[in-house]
């Protein structure tokens, strides 16, 4: 697989997943804001940012099988 | 390395990639994924997730998190508006007229005490040949009359006269003694009669109450002290003499009249 085909089929996965991991994940990731940022800006604690963007790459690996 | 070692670098593997690990944690992490190929492998994963997806962020429609950043921003802007720091400096921003007016009363007040303290232990300036000095230095009493009066011509010899009470006695240190050879009674006699012409039941009247010979009379009388004083003297100024004030010395106050 190419690089874009990866890249399509991880943001195929990211829909996937529930609305508060998919936010986290797209600040951190492609807004590049720090776990402080996103809890402040969220209105959350950061261990929950944290638990949030680990369930939630865990939840990409899965969607993208064995690539 | 240990299995246990695996599962505690597991657990911050996340934070290490993302480099919101610090210190002597991320130190440890470092030094396990330099030893353990597994962990590493994960690491690698999680770093080419985040590239995959910034890559896919540049082709793939993303529109449905579009102003997605824009809000965050926001609530970032508002949350830093609500800090403590920017709540107290907003508190004392409405404050200021209250810190000028503070700033008034404490500049008002040191000013007072600067004059108070000025007035009370500054070095005295009055000069003894002044009127307040010279009422200041004489052991008048109450009800003491003063009568300064200046030769027509000469404004700096002026007669200074000194009349305890109304009618009283005028012996003084600064009461001339009167020479037997002019003939005249005394000054006291004298300075007796100005007193009983210038003051009404204790009190001064003004030149203008008084009639045109009573007036006359008075500066008579001054003229005829003056010149005994001149005579005492030997001052030569035996001119007429013209009463400019009337002094009386009341309870440590003084009262002026211009005659």
């Amino acid at each position: 697989l190419d690089e874009r085909e990866v890249s399509g089929r991880v943001w195929r996965a990211l829909d996937q997943l529930p609305f508060d991991q998919r936010t986290v994940v797209v600040l951190r990731e492609i807004d590049g804001l720090s776990y402080e940022e996103i809890a402040t800006s969220l209105g959350v604690a950061i261990g929950t940012v944290k638990s949030r963007l680990a369930r939630a790459r865990q939840g990409l690996r899965a969607g993208l099988g064995h690539v | 390395m240990s299995a246990a070692d695996c599962r505690n670098t597991r657990k911050q593997l996340d934070s290490f990639v993302d480099g919101e690990l610090s210190g002597g944690a991320r130190l440890a992490v470092t030094r396990h994924l330099v030893e353990c190929r597994t962990c590493e492998g994960e690491a690698e994963a999680l770093r080419g997730l985040g590239v995959a997806l910034r890559a896919g962020a540049l082709t793939v429609d993303t529109s449905g998190l579009r102003g997605l950043a824009d809000g965050v921003v926001s609530r970032l802007v508002a949350e830093q508006a609500q800090s403590w720091r920017v709540r107290f400096l907003r508190a004392f921003e409405d404050w200021h007229w209250v810190m000028i007016g503070t700033g008034s009363v404490i500049g008002t007040t040191a000013c007072t005490l600067l004059v108070a303290s000025v007035l009370l232990f500054g070095p005295k300036t009055e000069r003894p040949d002044s009127l307040a000095g010279r009422l200041n230095n004489s052991d008048a009493s109450a009800g003491t009359l003063f009568v300064v009066a200046t030769p027509v011509g000469d404004d700096k010899s002026s007669i200074w006269m000194q009349f305890e009470g109304a009618g009283g006695p005028t012996s003084g240190a600064n009461l001339a003694v009167v020479p037997s050879a002019i003939g005249i009674a005394d000054e006291s006699a004298l300075t007796s009669a100005l007193a009983d012409m210038v003051t009404r039941n204790g009190k001064l009247i003004e030149l203008s109450a008084m009639s045109a010979q009573e007036r006359l009379r008075a500066e008579a009388l001054l003229d005829d002290i003056h010149r005994l004083r001149s005579a005492d003297q030997h001052s030569g100024a035996t001119g007429p003499v013209t009463p400019h004030l009337l002094w009386l010395v009341a309870n440590a106050s003084v009262s002026a009249k211009a005659l």
